[in-house]
């Protein structure tokens, strides 16, 4: 079994994943499309790292995935929050807003 | 782990084809999307598809990623291992058969001696909170004492029970039960039912709800069932005397049981899993105590008496109270009890008595003692034996997989070189070892199954077996499992750790990688030292047991146990009263006698074993004791007991039909209450009592040679035989002297029996040899068990020694060559291989003799008649496996011999 890289980088990307399927069931691609729009295509995320990534969230029960009809009609893997998942992203968002509140004022005042 | 997650991963094992499918179809959609894109912004299809594929990176590392993601990959490789190891173990049926037939043993034999301990050690009772139940004292003593208590307590008497149970704050309940069983006769059902031999447990009304059981039909006995003395005719039955001896058929309950003349109702059956208290031994049948006169044979009446001290009692804690607690509050009530009953003016014996009298409270949650303070230590010994012969096993296994590592170093060198991970490959023959010791613990619990059934019937010393559950539980599974497991990395660790460290290069070049080969060969010896030296000490505990067993065989009786049938008869449920019963019994006697090759009939109340009858007489003369109350132990027979039983008469006369109920009472007496009582005259025609006021009540008419009473290592106690006309006691042993062939003249002794009266059950016919025997059977036990691992022990030694120097004459076949072309003869050869071969059996021998002479000092309460570092033991036994060990080396020394020089040169 391989290591995440980097444990920051891996949690933030599962923190945004998380967010961005706050709104409602999404497949992949979409996911992709997604947060590559609202970031201003600042933040990019390769498949190679999305779909394990979705896979292990799936693994811990914090997004549960169904088949269903695409935009275009062909058979899709739409993922969607759990109840778990919702806590979580509370949790980590809360954690995230700390650390980077706490980061943006070492850099400012320091 | 949830239940979701659960479902998930069992999907992602048992329906992998499918998950791939969808892994494929999601990566895949993924890639169309990318694709439609790029074509919408004017790419050409083929350039779409590719810069797609180029944007997405590697498919298969992200598809293996998320399939790491899913956490089956361990499992995935697991099955896989499994599944190549079955194949290669297939492949080599010669040495998975040998590895599993050598666990099997060592794990059957292990699993089996568990079994038995767990059922005498282990289990708990089946109630509720076994844990919140203590016996009053240790549950060692069983019977009817009358004596004031004067040291630890274990029986007591009804009256103690009753004030206890009223006035405690300590005990939810407090349950009583007669300390021992009673066998009877009843007649079950229908009137003319063939009476069945009944096991019959007396207890309070209390009893069940303090336990806390419900019954598992019908209802259980209460306090109502227990208040009016004689007044309460009902039984609860066991589960396994409706289902097993009645056939199971209606429910029981509401029907009928005749002991003795008095009818019982059923009024409940007990459960199935309850099967009474006391360790080794399970009631047929529950009776309120309140209808103890009425029961067979002994008819005690013990409601009202302090004296009367014949129960076991067990409390059920409140809660939050601790056994010292309740400990302290039961020896305060029964130092009040004992003041009470000493009186306020108590004699200076009794002050004495009152200040040693205690009674100490112990876990009762695995039932009364029972059998269990006599199995204890041999069954621990045994399980430590046992666990050695595993080890001997294991360390085989184990030189098996080591040769087996030199054949395949070759594959696992090319494997490596190929960049299979030591751990994979470590993996993979750790799993082989595995699967080697589930085959071989599943066999083994197979045979254990049937192992410790037989070994319940060595165990026991009746013809019934112990009521012993030996089958299979958690607990046992899990031992054996665990067992198994263990085993497992014992015997395979070293041997897969050894066969990866490779020298890749030498081993690919020529196939033999020199270094691990003398790991390989070090170890291997290692492994046989210590199988010596360890087979050893099992066969030196074996050769002290066996000597115990054969000095204990050896010890005289004082009757003569050839040509003599001991029938055992329940005489007290014939319905007959005193008088007419003894009639009969005599009546008996003259009919059996009549039988032809019967020379002598008599009944006893005792023979040999059977626990004893101890009471005061007084004796009326001036001669020592002084006319003091003195212990004897005594015995109540027919006329013909001493030809029956061959103990000789040494001066005066036996019994004879003129000593009837009319005439003057008599007594014979053995030699060592002659010597003891009358040292310097003739105790014939001298007087005893059975009471102070009754001085001249018995003469002295015969003194006979002292025979063993209770057992064989008993030292020569005072014996007094009373006869059965005039003191009728509950006989039940009948006595025949036989001619020649001793099974003949059952069939008609048991004719003759029916025609004379239907009520004489036969409970148990057995020589009297066999009878003394079973007086042995702990000792036969652990002696028939240990030389049996013993044995077992020095083959599994033997065949590893023969594998080890096996596999070095192969190693070493050019070596001998080279020896033998440069003028070695083949006498050097033997004397060569014989050489390593015996110089590890010596190293072997001189630990395992160190090791015994340290251990051995832990059985010696077991051992009689032998030290336990008894030299002869220790010097036969060392030639033995001498002996053995130089056969097991020679086949493979002769082998050597057989070297061609030419062949094994050319070859190599």
């Amino acid at each position: 079994m391989k290591k995440p890289k980097a444990d920051l980088l891996q949690g933030t990307l599962e923190l945004l994943l998380l967010r961005i399927l706050r709104s409602g069931p999404l497949h992949g691609w979409d996911v992709m499309q997604r947060l590559q729009l609202i970031s201003g295509e600042i933040l990019s995320v390769t498949p190679g790292a999305l779909y394990p990534a979705l896979h292990r969230l799936e693994e811990r029960e914090l997004i549960v995935a169904t088949w269903g009809p695409s935009d275009n009609n062909r058979k899709a893997k739409f993922y969607e929050l759990t109840a778990a998942g919702r806590k979580q992203l509370d949790a980590q968002r809360k954690q995230w807003e700390l650390f980077s509140g706490a980061v943006a004022t070492v850099l400012r005042d320091a | 782990m949830s239940f979701a997650r659960l479902r998930r991963r069992l999907r992602a094992l048992l329906k992998r084809d499918k998950l791939e499918q969808e892994l494929a179809d999601e990566l895949r959609y993924h890639l169309e999307r990318d694709t439609e894109q790029n074509l919408k912004s004017g790419m050409e299809p083929d350039e779409a598809y590719y810069a797609a594929l180029k944007s997405f990176g590697n498919v298969d590392l992200s598809k293996e990623e998320c399939r790491d993601a899913r956490s089956v990959k361990f499992m995935e490789d697991l099955i896989r291992d499994i599944r190549y190891s079955i194949r290669l173990l297939i492949k080599n049926p010669a040495f998975s058969l040998v590895a599993v037939l050598t666990l099997t043993l060592g794990i059957g034999a292990n699993t089996a001696i568990f079994s038995l301990l767990d059922a005498i050690l282990l289990k708990s009772l089946a109630v509720h909170e076994p844990d919140k139940l203590v016996l009053f004292g240790q549950g060692e003593s069983g019977g009817l004492t009358d004596g004031f208590p004067n040291e630890s307590t274990d029986l007591f008497s009804y009256p103690f029970y009753q004030d206890l149970r009223q006035h405690n704050e300590v005990f939810k309940d407090l349950g009583a039960l007669l300390s021992i069983t009673w066998t009877v006769h009843g007649i079950i059902g229908s009137q003319d039912a063939e009476p069945k031999r009944l096991e019959v447990q007396l207890v309070s009304g209390s009893y069940f709800p303090t336990l806390g059981i419900n019954a598992g039909s019908g209802r259980l006995i209460t306090d109502e069932d227990d208040k009016v003395l004689g007044m309460h005719p009902v039984a609860v039955i066991s589960d396994a005397l409706w289902k097993q001896r009645l056939g199971g058929g209606a429910n029981p309950v509401g029907s009928k049981i005749i002991i003795d003349k008095t009818e019982y109702t059923v009024i409940g059956v007990a459960p199935k899993s309850f099967t009474g208290t006391t360790v080794g031994s399970a009631p047929d049948v529950w009776i309120p105590l309140a209808m103890e006169p009425q029961m067979p044979p002994a008819h005690w009446e013990g409601r009202n008496k302090k004296d009367a001290q014949s129960l076991y009692l067990i409390g059920r804690l409140k809660e939050g109270v601790n056994v010292q607690q309740a400990n302290a509050a039961v020896s305060v009530a029964f130092s009040r009890f004992l003041q009470d009953w000493a009186g306020p003016q108590p004699s200076a014996e009794n002050v004495q008595n009152m200040q040693h009298a205690f009674v100490q409270l112990t876990p009762a949650g695995k039932g009364i003692n029972g059998i269990r303070s006599d199995f204890a230590l041999p069954l621990k010994i045994l399980m430590g034996v046992v666990a050695v012969v595993l080890l001997i096993s294991c360390a085989n296994v184990a030189n098996l997989l080591l040769a087996r590592a030199a054949v395949r170093k070759k594959e696992i060198a090319l494997r490596l070189a190929l960049g299979a991970k030591r751990w994979s490959l470590v993996r993979q023959l750790l799993t082989e070892s595995l699967i080697l010791a589930a085959v071989a613990g599943t066999a083994g619990i197979a045979l254990a199954w049937w192992g410790s059934q037989v070994l319940v019937a060595m165990a026991s010393d009746g013809p019934r077996p112990l009521p012993l559950d030996v089958t299979p539980n958690a607990r046992i599974l899990t031992f054996s499992l665990v067992a198994s497991i263990v085993s497992a990395l014992v015997f395979g660790a070293t041997p897969a750790l050894n066969a990866t460290r490779v020298d890749l290069n030498a081993t690919l070049k020529d196939g033999k990688g020199p270094l691990q080969g003398n790991f390989q060969s070090r170890f291997g010896k290692a492994l046989v030292v210590a199988q010596v030296a360890l087979s050893l000490m099992l066969m030196v505990g074996a050769g002290l047991f066996v000597r115990t067993l054969m000095n204990l065989q050896d010890i005289p009786t004082g009757f003569n146990e050839k040509n003599a049938i001991l029938f055992q008869i329940d005489t007290a449920t014939s319905g007959y009263k005193e008088g007419q019963l003894e009639n009969l019994l005599v009546q008996v006697e003259d009919r059996v006698r009549q039988v032809p090759g019967v020379e002598a009939a008599a009944f006893s109340f005792f023979t040999f074993n059977q626990g004893g009858w101890h009471s005061p007489i007084f004796t009326a003369d001036e001669t020592p004791p002084q006319g003091d109350a003195i212990v004897v132990r005594q015995n109540t027979v027919g006329d013909d007991y001493f030809k029956a039983m061959g103990i000789p008469l040494v001066s005066g006369r036996t019994f004879t039909r003129q000593d009837t109920d009319k005439s003057p009472k008599a007594a014979v007496v053995s030699e060592t209450m002659a010597q003891r009582f009358y040292p310097n005259t003739s105790p014939l025609g001298r007087h005893f009592g059975k009471g102070s006021d009754k001085r001249g009540e018995f003469e002295i008419i015969g003194i006979v040679k002292d025979a063993k009473y209770q057992s064989l290592k008993e030292r020569p106690r005072p014996l007094v035989y009373y006869s059965m006309k005039q003191m009728p006691e509950a006989v039940s042993n009948l006595i025949l002297r036989v001619s020649t062939d001793n099974q003949a003249v059952i069939p008609a002794v048991r004719r003759v029996l029916r025609e004379v009266n239907t009520n004489l059950p036969v409970d148990d016919v057995v020589s009297l040899e066999d009878h003394v025997a079973r007086s042995l059977v702990q000792q036969n036990l652990i002696a028939r068990l240990a030389l049996f691992f013993g044995l077992l022990a020095l083959l599994l030694a033997s065949i590893g020694l023969y594998g080890v120097l096996s596999y070095s004459v192969a190693r070493r076949r050019n070596e001998i060559g080279i020896r033998m072309a440069l003028g070695a003869s083949t006498y050097d050869v033997l004397k060569a291989v014989l050489r390593s071969g015996m110089a590890l059996t010596l190293i072997g021998l001189a630990i395992g003799v160190a090791g015994s002479l340290a251990l051995t000092r832990l059985v010696s309460t077991l051992l009689f008649g032998v030290k336990p570092t008894d030299v002869a033991t220790f010097v036969v036994v060392s030639l033995t496996l001498i002996v053995v060990a130089l056969v097991a080396c020679y086949i493979p020394a002769r082998r050597a011999t057989r070297v061609d020089p030419l062949i094994a040169l050319r070859y190599d």
